[in-house]
């Protein structure tokens, strides 16, 4: 028996733990579902759990702060035998607990359906996004804590819990405060994530070092300046702190070898079946055609100098066309190697030249469709109306017209544009 | 057991009492005094709570000089304030060890501290009971077992018998007058129960000391033309200005 255990025990905070389960286990399948198999995007997907669940922990943790004082504990704990901090943290771990093993069990559920797809690489990342979160939510707590000093119970919940979501909202993407998506070419600093969860440890001992409003004002007053300055230094170290950069390429992809040889990061392995299936639909082309020798999953060519992790410069030189699979939707794969194909074959073409017709996004579209392995694509495009029509025209062709008719249109097209485009035919 | 010399003791500018001498033996002693006499004040003094603006503190033979005293000091008090808090989901049992972690009882006594505090006030079927479905009473004697879990030998409570029925404030003179080597000091308003359990009396009002003696040598002073029912309500009327007797 502990006076952790007797916290636990009695902790209002445990009515919470279902229901915002409950809350984080739709909010981990609700998104998607393609995280599944993959590591980083498994830690990613968990941690979008803490987003939510952050709000609620404030509030619980802001409520669970201010009834001391309404239910007068502080006359009682200002008698101890023990250090008043002491009582406030074991307090304040004890109401930590509860807010926070709803988060864990998500990402428990999350490690759990991922290892059973097999244990491919990337367990490390999965650790650190599941870190990251477990920082907001103890942040989140600490935040809600504070207001619960300054406020009465349900004000401070209310209050705690608005101000926290403007919190991730204004610092979400500024501070990297929680990620949306783990994808391979993403990594995570785990020294930088280990100093956040060191300062709002400090931050939680800061606000449980308050104590009571009822105790000598000055005092009081004190430690709240010292609790606000310690939360002024941890929202600093947030925004002058990058937790998830862009990841060089790797030395070692999982390649594919079929018709064409295409390359992944080995987080993605579990996309092999659907890139073997797609190699299955490039050797059946109704024509041959000239293939890259080599496509690369996105951001393995590197072909950019990333400034952050949304801005990049493209480098002079050659490099393997890219395809994107990081959702796993075999439109974006069929889109990457259709673009891939069709610049092999207008290898010493003009694209600038204008064309009316889009001769090359028509042969583009009839890949696509064709790589894809058919269907309605699973994406939406705004491009301009010439080229609209250019995609519908080939997608047409691939769905309504026999092979034969389909290698002689396609024939043709590329004969005729490499007529008009390039400097041989 | 517990003395306080020259005590003074307020709330920003305002002052409660001044130069106060207090000596608390072994034994059950009454704090008596109408409201605003300064007797919460003095217990919160007495009990290390508010430490005081002036004069000079003992507990148990230790001069508590420092914060780090009094809560040496705190080891060896039961102190139970007049509004005492809890969480409503506790379990009883629960309650009352949290109350031997507060006073410093090492973890592993808490089982058998608890038990033997729940005995004393006639709780331990209701040890696994929540705090929040008590009746006012029996959450009262919970009260009480946290006071005097882990048996400190110097207990203060501020008006443990409001809001008791007549049955329970009974009880309540069984449980104190039943704490052997204890020193208890308990503010009350009862005279009753001052006259039933206690051996010494303490009258204050406005913020100083106007009778401390023998439950006996307070009733000796009796003087019928004071308002009362029993000589030492007569007795404690006696000792209050003419004004005070007549609100």
């Amino acid at each position: 028996m502990s006076a952790l255990w007797l916290h636990l025990r009695a902790s209002t905070a445990r009515w919470g733990f279902l229901p915002l389960t409950a809350l984080g286990v739709a909010v981990l399948f609700g998104r998607s579902r393609f995280w599944i198999g993959i590591w980083p995007e498994t830690g990613a997907a968990a941690q979008v759990s803490a987003f939510f669940l952050g709000i609620f922990a404030a509030g619980f943790a802001a409520w669970i702060a201010a009834t001391v004082e309404v239910r007068g504990l502080h006359e009682q704990a200002a008698a101890a035998a023990i250090r008043p901090l002491t009582i406030e943290l074991t307090r304040f771990t004890a109401t930590l607990a509860w807010l926070l093993a709803p988060y864990l069990v998500v990402a428990a559920i999350a490690f759990v359906i991922t290892a059973r797809a097999g244990l491919p690489p990337g367990v490390g990342a999965f650790l650190g996004y599941v870190v990251l979160g477990a920082v907001t939510v103890v942040f989140a707590t600490a935040w809600g804590w504070l207001a619960g000093r300054l406020l009465a119970p349900l004000i401070a919940a209310v209050c705690a819990a608005l101000s926290w979501f403007v919190v991730l909202s204004v610092l979400g993407d500024a501070g990297q405060l929680t990620v949306v998506s783990g994808p391979p070419w993403h990594e995570v600093r785990t020294g930088t994530i280990g100093l956040r969860l060191a300062a709002v440890v400090a931050l939680a001992v800061a606000v449980s070092a308050i104590g009571w409003r009822a105790g000598r004002r000055a005092a009081f007053h004190r430690r709240i300046g010292a609790a606000v300055a310690a939360l002024v230094g941890v929202i600093a170290l947030h925004l002058a702190t990058t937790v998830v950069t862009h990841r060089p390429p790797v030395a070692k992809p999982l390649c594919v070898h079929g018709a064409i040889e295409y390359c992944l990061w080995p987080e993605h392995a579990k996309y092999v079946p659907l890139i073997q299936a797609l190699d299955r639909r490039v050797a059946a082309l109704p024509l041959p055609l000239p293939l890259p020798e080599r496509v690369v999953d996105y951001s393995l060519s590197g072909s950019q100098r990333w400034i952050d992790l949304y801005s990049s410069v493209e480098l002079p030189g050659t490099f393997d066309p890219e395809f994107d699979i990081s959702e796993g939707s075999r439109w974006g794969l069929a889109r990457g190697v259709a673009a891939a194909i069709v610049k092999t074959v207008a290898a010493g073409c003009d694209p600038t030249k204008p064309d009316p017709a889009h001769r090359w996004d028509q042969l583009f579209a009839w890949l696509e469709w064709r790589l894809a392995g058919g269907g309605k694509p699973d994406y939406r495009t705004d491009a301009p109306q010439g080229l609209q029509t250019a995609w519908a025209t080939g997608h047409r062709i691939a769905a309504e017209q026999s092979e034969h008719q389909q290698a002689a249109w396609a024939a043709t097209l590329i004969a005729e544009t490499k007529r008009r485009h390039c400097r041989a035919a | 057991m517990l003395f306080g010399r020259k005590l003074s003791q307020g709330y920003g500018r305002r002052t409660v009492f001044r130069g106060v001498d207090v000596d608390v033996g072994l034994g059950v002693t009454a704090l008596l005094g109408p409201n605003g006499a300064g007797k919460t004040t003095l217990l919160r003094t007495l009990a290390t709570v508010q430490p005081p603006r002036d004069g000079r503190l003992t507990v148990d033979g230790c001069d508590v000089v420092s914060e780090a005293d009094a809560r040496r000091a705190r080891r060896r008090i039961g102190f139970l304030p007049q509004r005492f808090g809890f969480e409503p989901g506790m379990r009883v049992r629960d309650f009352v060890r949290y109350g031997a972690w507060l006073r410093g009882v090492p973890a592993g006594d808490w089982s058998e501290a608890s038990r033997t505090a729940l005995d004393r006030v006639g709780l331990a079927d209701l040890a696994g009971q929540k705090m929040g479905r008590l009746s006012g009473g029996m959450r009262q004697r919970a009260a009480i077992a946290w006071a005097i879990v882990g048996e400190p030998p110097i207990v203060l409570l501020d008006e443990p018998t409001v809001g008791l029925d007549p049955q329970q404030r009974l009880r309540f003179r069984d449980i104190i007058a039943g704490l052997p080597d204890t020193t208890v000091l308990l503010s009350t308003h009862l005279i009753d129960d001052v006259d039933a359990i206690c051996d010494r009396v303490i009258v204050m009002h406005d913020g100083a000391i106007r009778f401390a003696g023998a439950t006996s040598a307070l009733k000796a002073l009796d003087d019928p033309a004071m308002p009362g029912h029993t000589p030492l309500e007569r007795a404690y009327m006696g000792l209050l200005p003419a004004e005070e007797r007549s609100r």
